[in-house]
């Protein structure tokens, strides 16, 4: 069964800080309710700048003071590390539909850490494997181009590695193997642990999904305070139910309702912040304004290794209509939605079709007959449902491979096609009707919102 | 007789059109188990933003959920000078500073801020014509704002000679957003004296926008649940208290006591976050890589106007030194403190005089000479508790001017001496002290120890 949280011993300067803030609070200084938060946000202050602690923590939102050991400082110094509080987190969402999610992947990687290092602490591993796996669940993320999961065809296409080599070949060009191997820890093997070999799956399974729902959710704001309340309580299960046996990782059965919940958050998100309509424009447009500029050689494959504005402005700079869209504009603000349907009305055929890259092509081929290329996006949901295996620790002591695959409800999975220019979005309309017409249940069943965005322009 | 309610209840809204229709849905989805039952007003909560915002315009915010936006303001944002913000943060802190999450942008501000001040213009009663102008003054508010808004603005003041009102008004003149407005039945003239605070103008630069960047600040900066919850209960109730008499807004007597805390709520904020020891640090670096630039004729006065990282990239392009530290962020790691002290421990002589910058220029002369090409920041809180001004409006229909004025402990001011060098931070330490004798009390109780332990410098790690 979970456990209780035990609270961690105060240093001596926490202890006289405290008193001095409820002195403060009792002299009216300071408003009772905000006792603990002032306690807590002092303390924070304190390390900041404490001789013992100088340098050693990060405050994070959703998780609070991250503690960083001294080889885990050495890293984060590094600017490899740096560079990711310069990549969103969520590439395309932030300026679309959510303008508050602008967190960054370095937020998001200390936040790895400190839910891998609580995951390791509880299974009692031994104390040079912990740090192994603290390093990788740190270094997990070092091999993210700029705007992340969106341009990974293109590194594929490009370098002609794939994203697990691309994370080695990153680390050894910056001399992160060797200061790794400097403090006496096994490069080898913590880059097996960012591939989740063995243990490993304490971060690619856990550690790192754990930490990106509660920090989307807590800075998208999808959901409301009881949304984000539960989701800590369950996680914090998942993390207690957590297991080695026979040097495998399991979950014990007691958390298995924390599981399913578990496997079902991220399809919650998925389905209203990571594919949100405006999210998928985004990436369709930043995707098209890549293959472009490499087209024209704007830009080479090592610019995927700078921060997220610095690429789109220099594809800005060659004169990338797409580019300056997505800078100025995200493409939320400049295409109108044309055609919209959700799953519910495609039949079963539609259903097969309609996620293939083969269909996108087809519709785009044809629309591109009627407007020019710039002035559409076609977005369809891909296909998010991924199932969660987990390996169950029994009561009796057997382990059982289980697999959960949360549904998510075919209304809230859509078929966009979105266009730019005002005059054509009737046509536009109708057109992709005519050809969707063999994947639609009936004759005329697609939505089209009733008030379009009008498309306003200034002088 | 029934005692009177202390605090005005808030009414719910009724529904926009469509709304039913995504209830339902949801309903179903929980019915089917698609959605867990727990999600269910989370998911209505969504699903009516998604509905609303599938029919109007508008934008989906982490504090104040959906913004719907009148097709004239979803116009009006599409101004450059709006979309700028999106790429200006909202404190500088947040390049490098211990806050390294806060990295909440002036565009979810202004969009937060016209949300709040049109609701309160509403809950005022006042005219159809003056909710609209309101709102529109609530986007446009933070226009004048340059890259790292608070440091950049003295140079603003001193090269272009304009304040950052009279920046609004001339970026938004360009833009042809006078003309715009003038069109669609908008006096520019009237917004134009919303934003500086005029009239009724004072609901939106009084209280919707602190209220909106409190908020906030706490839920990017902090994300404490304790303090974003307690927040937005208290504004809210604050603002549901506002008032109207003789086209002035007032508080009601019986919110006195939430008018209050509202002023410590900002000290507050003030202390842990806006003049946190590391935004101090950022500061004093940046104004120092501004100044630099403009004086080397890298930097011309307008670049201040592009967003954040652009301008980095000029000072960078520049070779300006000191603007390196805003390319890989986390500023605070780069240097050690060779001394650093809380106001408490300093004497009447020494607060007074910290902050003088004459005193600065001498000891970071004094200090520059044992540091050699190591960079030396010299950085004290700057006094910053103004009262806080509000009308009080008693049962008796009295209005009264009320200012309050919560002091900020001595505890929670800091100054700060940091060098990039690690091993020079420890030469000058003696120094440091030596000099600071006379300005402190003569028992420290919490000094703040000096660190020995630091991490590797980019630079280091570089070659």
């Amino acid at each position: 069964m979970p456990r209780t949280r035990r609270w961690r011993r105060l240093p001596e300067i926490d202890k006289l800080m405290i008193k001095r803030i409820k002195e403060r609070v009792k002299q009216g200084e300071l408003p009772q309710r905000s006792l603990s938060d002032a306690i807590h946000s002092g303390q924070a202050m304190r390390t900041f700048l404490d001789q013992e602690d100088y340098g050693q923590y990060e405050f994070l939102t959703v998780h609070g003071l991250v503690k960083l050991t001294p080889v885990e400082q050495r890293l984060a110094a590094t600017p490899l590390f740096n560079r990711l509080n310069y990549v969103k987190q969520l590439e395309t969402v932030s300026g679309g539909f959510y303008p508050g999610a602008t967190h960054s992947r370095l937020a998001h990687s200390l936040g790895t850490l400190h839910v891998a290092s609580r995951i390791v602490k509880r299974l009692k591993l031994p104390p040079k494997q912990q740090q192994e796996i603290r390093i990788a669940a740190l270094l997990h993320d070092v091999g993210h181009t700029a705007f992340g999961h969106a341009l990974e065809p293109f590194v594929k296409k490009e370098l002609g590695v794939d994203h697990e080599q691309v994370i080695d070949q990153r680390l050894r060009s910056e001399g992160v193997d060797k200061l790794i191997a400097q403090s006496g820890y096994d490069y080898d093997r913590i880059l097996a642990h960012i591939h989740g070999e063995g243990l490993g799956e304490i971060i690619t399974d856990f550690a790192d999904r754990i930490d990106y729902l509660q920090r989307d959710l807590h800075h998208s704001g999808a959901g409301n305070q009881k949304l984000a309340r539960e989701m800590k309580a369950n996680l914090n299960k998942v993390i207690s139910g957590l297991a080695v046996k026979d040097g495998q990782l399991c979950v014990r059965e007691e958390a298995k309702e924390a599981l399913e919940r578990y496997a079902k958050y991220r399809n919650v998100l998925s389905a209203t912040v990571y594919f949100h309509p405006a999210s998928m424009m985004g990436r369709d447009l930043l995707r098209r304004a890549v293959e472009k500029s490499l087209k024209q050689k704007a830009i080479s494959a090592e610019d995927f290794f700078t921060e997220d504005e610095t690429l789109l402005r220099k594809m800005e700079k060659a004169g990338i209509p797409e580019a300056h869209a997505l800078f100025w504009h995200s493409p939320w603000l400049s295409f109108d939605p044309a055609f919209q349907t959700s799953f519910t009305a495609l039949n079963e055929r539609g259903k097969r079709t309609v996620q293939t890259t083969a269909f996108k092509k087809l519709l785009e081929r044809k629309l591109a007959r009627r407007l020019p290329r710039e002035d559409f996006i076609v977005a369809v949901t891909p296909n998010f449902e991924k199932p969660l295996k987990v390996r169950v620790l029994k009561r009796d002591g057997t382990i059982e491979p289980t697999v959960f695959a949360p549904k998510v409800g075919e209304s809230r999975k859509i078929v966009l096609v979105a266009c730019r220019n005002p005059q054509k979005l009737e046509d536009a309309g109708q057109v992709t009707h005519r050809i969707m017409q063999p994947y639609l249940k009936e004759k005329g069943a697609y939505r089209r919102p009733e008030t379009s965005k009008a498309l306003f322009r200034l002088p | 007789m029934e005692p009177a309610r202390k605090y005005r209840k808030r009414k719910w809204r009724s529904l926009w059109p469509g709304e039913e229709q995504g209830i339902k849905q949801t309903k179903e989805f929980v019915r089917k188990g698609i959605v867990p039952e727990v999600h269910l007003s989370s998911m209505i909560h969504h699903a009516l933003a998604m509905e609303a915002i599938d029919r109007e315009n508008g934008y989906y915010d982490a504090v104040h959920g959906p913004i719907i936006m009148s097709p004239l303001e979803w116009e009006l944002h599409h101004a450059p000078a709006v979309l700028r913000l999106a790429h200006v943060k909202q404190f500088e802190a947040s390049h490098g500073g211990f806050w390294i999450t806060a990295n909440n942008t002036r565009f979810q501000h202004s969009l937060g801020t016209m949300h709040l001040s049109g609701r309160l213009a509403r809950q005022l009663k006042l005219s159809k014509q003056e909710q609209a102008e309101l709102r529109i003054a609530g986007l446009l508010h933070d226009v004048g704002h340059a890259a790292f808004s608070h440091a950049t603005e003295p140079f603003i003041k001193k090269h272009l000679g304009l304040d950052h009102e009279e920046i609004a008004n001339e970026l938004l003149r360009r833009q042809g957003v006078p003309e715009f407005l003038e069109r669609n039945g908008i006096d520019y003239k009237r917004v134009l004296a919303k934003i500086n605070g005029e009239g009724t103008g004072e609901i939106l630069t009084e209280w919707a926008d602190r209220i909106d960047y409190l908020q906030r600040d706490a839920r990017f900066a902090t994300g404490m649940r304790q303090i974003i919850t307690a927040l937005s209960r208290d504004l809210n109730k604050l603002a549901s208290n506002l008032v109207l008499r003789d086209g002035k807004v007032c508080v009601r007597e019986e919110a006195k006591p939430l008018a209050e805390k509202f002023a410590r709520y900002r000290n507050y904020f003030f202390t842990t976050l806006y003049l946190h020891p590391s935004a101090l640090m950022a500061r004093e670096l940046l104004t120092r890589a501004v100044d630099r630039g403009l004086r080397e004729k890298k930097l011309s006065p307008k670049d201040l106007l592009l967003s954040d990282d652009q301008l980095v990239d000029k000072m960078l392009a520049g070779g300006i030194p000191e603007a390196k530290h805003f390319e890989t962020g986390l500023i605070a790691h780069h240097f050690t403190p060779a001394f650093a002290i809380d106001f408490s421990s300093l004497n009447e002589r020494g607060k007074l005089t910290v902050n003088d910058s004459k005193f600065k220029a001498v000891l970071e002369r004094r200090l520059q000479e044992i540091a050699g090409k190591a960079e030396i920041v010299v950085a004290a809180t700057p006094k910053f508790e103004k009262p806080f001004k509000y009308r009080l409006l008693h049962k008796d229909g009295r209005i009264e001017n009320v200012a309050y004025a919560p002091t900020v402990a001595d505890s929670d001011k800091v100054f700060l001496v940091a060098c990039s060098d690690q091993k020079k931070a420890d030469e000058m330490r003696k120094t440091v002290k030596e000099f600071m004798q006379p300005y402190l009390t003569e028992e420290n109780p919490l000094q703040i120890r000096i660190t020995t332990r630091w991490r590797l410098p980019v630079a280091e790690m570089r070659e």
